[in-house]
């Protein structure tokens, strides 16, 4: 410390003490603080430099004053307590420091100084100040200082310097203390008859030896062993059983305090990393100081008794039994320190604090208000990470010790799925998951308003909440979940999941995005897919190779425009074909799929999804064309029946199986359908929108829209278990289907071709008929009987191959059933039995009547419990009928 | 716009039933008598173009054309408070207005005389659609204009637009009174050829079995026309619903009519609708679920055809589409359809697959319903054809006697023989074979007995 600091804290005490003097004697203050300033100045040419204050730490200083008076009176303590809380904000620490050491000293002092000054002091000072007694020179400076807190009390005095002012003597002594007993050397050494003062040296280099060991240090009779054990020394064969055991015992403290350092040695390599292990080592810090103002209390009264020893006899010896005593609860202390400590090894962040926190449950009493403590300091830089992130959304965490985790490479249009995460590894026990999700949206969403919204504008009530989790940080363990730091967790996370929620579904209007979607990409919307087909016809049936992008969003652009009476240009910014890569043979159909973009803050909220939308789209499409192949199939038919009137009769078989096989498909294709559109994405939508209701959160509506998906993932058969089943037969059904379109084509072609011909035939007879002429030559005759024969072998071979497509359909479309049938899953059978509503093709199909059906599992009894308790659909269970059939 | 619709009035009984139906279609849309929308209506999600459209002023006109050869109803629409509603261009009264006389024969002739006049208004018509899907036809099978018209337009309209549908509304005369018209057998003979070989879907409005609908249900002892013409508006609006209100299904006349015919001449369908109410009976209105309305929808008694007791009870439905409306809980459907199945409530064709076709369909948000939920079947079943068998007895009866037989030969087509009236028979009758082929597992193999060449 340099001179000039020095001068100033003089100057500083100076004028304290000239005020405090005013203060409470206006007209003798002068003569006081002239004997204050001499008993300062004869102090301190007794010791060199008492001003000095590097030697002792404010906290050791303090933990001294407080074992001096813990050992006195519990109240005192705590008006001590208070005092120096008041000092603290009055004074900055060095200043402080040199007050309580002077109060130290002259606590101390009081018992040394000689008889005369001390007259002085009580006469001036006691008499004009305080209504101290005159006590004699055998009272104990710590008598004397409660005294004067007595004192203090009985006048309410508020300042506390007060306090410093009539304590300058008591302190001035104090300072001795190390130099006098540094060396135990000239201790030993200066007893000039060890037989004589056996006895008493004994026990006071016993308690030494203690003292010794307590602060972890070997000694004469105590050494340390490899594992920092302590164990006596053969020196100590001279010992009583009784002393060995004390000494011993007395000694755990010290092994206790040398692991414990450990702890807080920055070289240690049980040294505890992070904030989190800072914080906690400064509480261990916090708890060692006062440790060793006991210790140093300790050694105070040894030292005293050795200097008393000499003159006169002591009532009341330090001896290596009362140290032990005094010890009793310390060592409690130390050792549940120790055993904490132990627990945290080697963890940091939130394991830390969940280690701290498992010690809370102890039963003993000590212990779990240690446990407290420590769990309080460790959490402080908890409650910065948290109240930076649910405040600002800041994380700071230069040691990664937060729960909650910023990817740094992902950029902020992936922010809401991929820039945060909880990982579980940190998350502290206390910290439940629910919890740790909130905290985590609570932040992110802060981030997204911020980032990709680009709303600035602070959460509600900012300032209040970021006080209430200065205050309330035990809150965080609390053993209910829902203290006042929950509640405000819970604050911020609805504030702002509402804000967010609030401008998703306001200002950018989710939910109508995701209506869109559904219309457009589910193909919800009928009547635009229609048109969308018709339109789209001639360009998809080419190869796919022939088709350009824009050219078929000009067709879906037109498409929209019809079908959609308001929102057409919205959705056009939107929406957009896709074409996927083409493999070889394929046509426009295979590869065109329809897009819908969302842009700005719904990109981040909605990329994940796009995907499966996508993957949705392909067998949707797919079930639509084809009803729309059917369909157009069906027209066909109906329009060339009529076309045809009552020619070709003997056709009738060809053209009824032709019939029979299309009503089939457009059976199926209707129902399956139903089944996609409706079961699967209506009942999953309905459940949807319900969620969206009741959404608190972005996340509620994002989680609900995600198992909507999934729903219509599986009922689609998309799912890993029906995807080479189910769905791998459907694709050959349709197959088969898109093979009778143009089977058909063929046939009616060749059937308008041979009716022309018969009719131009009738014509040319009837045109002769009239000229007169003779009819047909037998030439012609020939040649249409020729290319009727030839039309009858077309037909014949045709209607084989009609056979083969139907049988072929039939086929798949019978295991098809079969597998819905046997299907575990409820949805599935219940389709599986509408799709054979009329028992069609179970009594053509043997192996359909054994399978788990309806009947089937009713008539096994099965059915009355269970078959229906599962249902995607409905959820309440269907009744079954047992009153007799028709 | 996509899949149009034209809507022919053709005939007294024609012409009133599509003034109701307009009447509803403008209700449920929200658009005023005289075409405008009104102010509630404006932000509907329904489609109004299929069978409307919108005229330059943002007025909503009819995609309809009106026809008649006397100008007694049409005079009546034109002094209503809907007269503006209609594009006055679409209006055909013949000149002479003597109307058919109840002729099938004098309906066809004047047909053929005026078809020119008649389809440059349906051509214009069909001009003004993006991608029209078909007709609709209303009329009368038993009277002149609808019925001898009708089968005129009918037949050319196939030549004419040979790739769009024509759909007929079309009315079978009621058996239970004496009609004043004696050729009806005749009439109603003609008609069904062509409805069995031009249309390409006939739903059956049955006089009788609406008649008794209005007596034995709704409780009304003389059901008048306008009563009788609510319960037939009400089925074409509800049958015509998932074009106008569209979902995800069946919001095409195709999407609709493809399930229910599997093969081109098994067209004529019956309709059946749930819960039956007049405006004065709300106290009848039940809770009803779509159970109920399911299971109602099979009872014979809702059927709005009646054909007469199956005494061998071997008819069956080739197929059933439900029509429901409502407040429909999505659960409740496949819970009806398991029940019904179970039960054996309906008889299904042997010789392909069959079941009961459920569209769910939103409703006009501006109509009031006192019913919870509320369903049309349409359903094709093999016991339409005792209709016909039963126009062929009353036929065969005239014709015996060769009754009333001077009035058709005073026409063109009847001038040189009768066999028109001996090929519609054959026709016919055919189509009564083939419904009661369709009831046997060996339907496909079936061909008909006699050929026509």
């Amino acid at each position: 410390m340099s001179n000039r600091s020095k001068s100033q804290d003089f100057r500083n005490i100076y004028e304290l003490l000239d005020k405090l003097c005013k203060n409470f004697s206006p007209d003798r203050h002068k003569e006081i603080l002239r004997t204050v300033t001499s008993t300062i100045k004869q102090s301190q040419q007794g010791s060199q430099g008492f001003i000095s204050n590097q030697q002792y730490d404010e906290a050791i200083v303090v933990a001294k004053i407080k074992n001096h008076l813990s050992t006195k009176s519990g109240a005192n303590l705590s008006v001590f307590l208070n005092l120096h809380e008041q000092l603290s904000t009055l004074t900055d620490k060095n200043f402080r420091t040199s007050i309580l050491t002077l109060l130290l000293y002259l606590s101390d002092m009081e018992s040394k100084l000689p008889n005369a000054s001390k007259h002085d002091y009580n006469s001036e000072f006691a008499d004009s100040v305080f209504t101290l007694p005159i006590r004699n020179r055998q009272v104990e400076a710590s008598a004397s200082m409660e005294h004067i807190f007595q004192g203090i009390n009985s006048r309410n005095v508020s300042n506390t310097t007060v306090n410093s002012e009539n304590n300058l003597k008591l302190v001035t002594y104090r300072r001795n203390l190390p130099s006098s007993t540094s060396s135990d050397s000239v201790l030993y050494g200066q007893s000039p008859d060890p037989e004589l003062t056996f006895n008493y040296s004994k026990n006071e280099d016993l308690v030494q030896e203690a003292i010794y060991s307590m602060t972890g240090k070997s000694g004469k009779f105590l050494k340390k062993d490899v594992t920092g054990e302590f164990k006596l020394d053969i020196k100590a064969r001279n010992l009583s059983a009784q002393e060995g055991i004390s000494l011993i015992r007395i000694a755990e403290i010290g092994r206790l305090h040398n692991d414990i350092q450990k702890f807080t040695d920055s070289n240690s390599e049980f040294f505890l990393c992070g904030l989190f292990g800072q914080g906690l080592i400064s509480q261990v810090e916090t708890e060692l100081v006062q440790f060793y103002g006991l210790i140093a209390h300790l050694q105070d009264n040894l030292h005293s008794q050795q200097v008393v020893a000499y003159t006169t006899t002591k009532n009341d010896p330090l001896t290596l039994v009362k140290v032990f005593s005094i010890l009793n609860e310390p060592l409690k202390r130390m050792r549940s320190i120790g055993e904490i400590l132990q627990s945290c090894k080697n963890l940091k962040g939130g394991p830390l604090s969940s280690a701290l926190y498992e010690h809370l449950f102890n039963g003993n009493s000590i212990h779990k208000s240690l446990a407290e403590s420590f769990l309080k300091a460790t959490c402080r830089p908890l409650q910065n990470m948290l109240s930076h992130w649910l405040l600002d959304g800041e994380i700071v965490d230069p040691h990664h010790e937060f729960f909650i985790e910023e990817i740094k490479e992902v950029s902020s249009d992936r922010l809401w799925h991929h820039k945060y995460r909880v990982v579980n590894a940190r998350l502290p026990l206390f910290v439940s998951k629910t919890l740790a999700r909130k905290i985590l949206v609570s932040g992110k969403s802060i981030n997204f308003l911020r980032e990709v919204c680009e709303d600035r504008s602070p959460i509600k009530g900012r300032e209040e909440l970021k006080l209430a989790f200065e205050n309330n940080v035990e809150d965080l363990y609390a053993p209910v979940q829902d203290s006042k730091l929950h509640v405000m967790i819970d604050q911020v996370y609805l504030n702002t999941s509402k804000k967010v929620l609030d401008i998703a579904l306001g200002q950018y209007r989710l939910l109508e995005h995701l209506q869109s979607m559904r219309k457009y990409l589910l193909l919800g919307q009928g009547d635009f897919i229609n048109l969308l087909m018709e339109k789209l016809k001639d360009e998809l049936d080419r190869p796919a190779k022939e088709l350009y992008q824009h050219a078929l969003f000009s067709i879906v652009a037109s498409s929209v425009r019809a079908t959609s009476q308001f929102d057409d240009g919205e959705i056009l910014e939107h929406l957009d074909v896709k074409l996927v890569h083409a493999v070889d043979g394929d046509r426009g159909w295979d590869i065109f799929t329809l897009q819908y973009t969302v842009h700005g803050p719904l990109s981040t909220i909605l990329e994940l999804n796009m995907g499966k939308y996508q993957e949705l789209f392909k067998p949707l499409w797919k079930a639509k064309h084809t009803e729309f192949v059917l369909d157009n199939i069906w027209k066909n038919q109906m329009l060339n029946s009529k076309r045809m009137g009552n020619n070709f009769s003997e056709l009738s078989s060809v053209t009824y199986r032709l019939q029979a096989y299309t009503s089939e498909m457009i059976h199926f294709i209707h129902q399956m359908q139903y089944y996609i559109l409706f079961e699967v994405i209506e009942c999953s939508w309905v459940t949807f929108i319900k969620r969206v209701q009741s959404a608190k959160a972005l996340d509620d509506i994002l989680e609900a829209h995600q198992q909507f998906l999934s729903a219509v993932r599986v009922g689609i058969f998309l799912d890993n278990e029906t995807k080479h089943t189910l769905y791998l037969h459907l694709d050959i059904i349709y197959d088969s289907i898109m093979n009778l379109e143009d089977w058909q084509k063929t046939f009616y072609q060749e059937i308008f071709q041979e009716l022309e011909e018969r009719e131009a035939f009738e014509k040319a007879i009837k045109e002769s008929e009239k000229k007169g002429v003779y009819g047909v030559t037998s030439e012609k005759r020939l040649e249409r009987d020729e290319h009727q024969k030839n039309f009858e072998q077309t037909i014949g071979s045709m209607k084989k191959s009609l056979d083969g497509i139907g049988n072929n359909y039939e086929k798949y479309l019978n295991d098809f059933l079969l597998l819905l049938t046997s299907s575990k899953d409820q949805n599935l059978q219940r389709f599986g039995i509408r799709l054979d509503f009329n028992e069609f093709y179970k009594r053509r199909d043997q192996r359909l009547k054994h399978p788990l059906t309806y009947e089937h599992m009713r008539m096994s009894g099965m059915g009355t419990s269970g078959i229906f308790s599962r249902s995607s659909i409905s959820g309440t269970p269907i009744r079954i009928h047992n009153s007799k059939l028709h | 716009m996509p899949s149009e619709m034209i809507t022919l009035q053709l005939g007294q009984c024609g012409n009133q039933i599509g003034f109701e139906f307009w009447k509803r279609l403008c209700l449920e849309h929200g658009i005023s008598p005289s075409g405008v929308l009104e102010d509630f209506a404006t932000d509907g999600s329904d489609r109004k173009d299929v069978f409307f459209y919108q005229a330059d002023d943002d007025h909503y006109i009819p995609r309809a054309v009106l026809l008649d050869l006397e100008p007694r109803v049409i005079n009546t629409i034109m002094t209503s408070q809907y007269a503006k509603l209609y594009n006055p261009e679409n209006i055909y009264l013949s000149k002479d207005g003597g109307g058919a006389g109840n002729n099938w024969a004098s309906g066809f002739g004047q047909g053929e005389k005026l078809q020119e006049e008649v389809f440059d208004i349906i051509d214009r018509e069909a001009d003004g659609s993006d991608s029209l899907e078909g007709f609709v036809l209303c009329h009368s099978i038993a009277g002149g204009t609808g019925s001898g018209m009708g089968s005129y337009i009918m037949e050319r309209l196939s030549d004419h637009f040979p790739k769009k549908l024509v759909q007929t509304y079309s009315v079978f005369p009621n058996q239970d009174e004496i009609s004043d018209v004696v050729v009806q057998p005749y009439n109603s003979l003609l008609t069904l050829r062509r409805l069995t070989s031009c249309a390409d879907c006939v739903v059956v409005l049955d006089n009788t079995a609406l008649n008794r609908i209005a007596t034995d249900r709704l409780h009304i002892e003389n059901p008048t026309f306008t009563q009788i013409n609510s319960l037939v508006s009400t089925i074409m609006s509800v049958s015509t619903t998932t074009l106008r209100y569209p979902s995800y299904m069946n919001n095409n006349l195709i999407g609709l009519i493809a399930p229910l015919i599997p093969t081109p001449k098994l067209h004529f369908l019956m309709t059946g609708y749930t819960p039956l109410t007049t405006d004065l009976d709300v106290a009848n209105v039940r809770k009803t679920t779509v159970l109920d309305v399911m299971r109602r929808l099979l009872q014979p008694k809702n059927m709005m055809v009646s054909t007469g007791p199956d005494k061998t009870n071997h008819h069956c439905y080739i197929s059933i589409l439900n029509i429901v409306q409502g407040e429909v809980d999505p659960t409740q459907v496949h819970k009806s359809l398991q029940r019904i199945r179970e039960r054996k409530l309906a008889q299904f064709i042997p010789w392909g697959p069959a079941s009961i076709q459920v569209a769910l369909s939103r409703s006009s948000p501006y109509i009031q319903s006192s019913h919870r939920v509320s369903g049309l079947m349409l359903a094709n079943h093999t016991s339409i054809c005792s209709l016909f068998e039963r126009a062929l007895n009353q036929y065969d009866k005239l014709r015996k006697r060769g009754a009333f037989l001077d009035q058709f030969k005073k026409e063109e087509m009847f001038k040189d023989d009768l066999s028109e009236l001996d090929d519609s028979r054959e026709v016919v009758d055919s189509l009564v074979q083939e419904y009661e082929a369709a009831t046997q597992a060996n339907y496909l193999q079936w061909q008909p007995k006699r050929n026509l060449d």
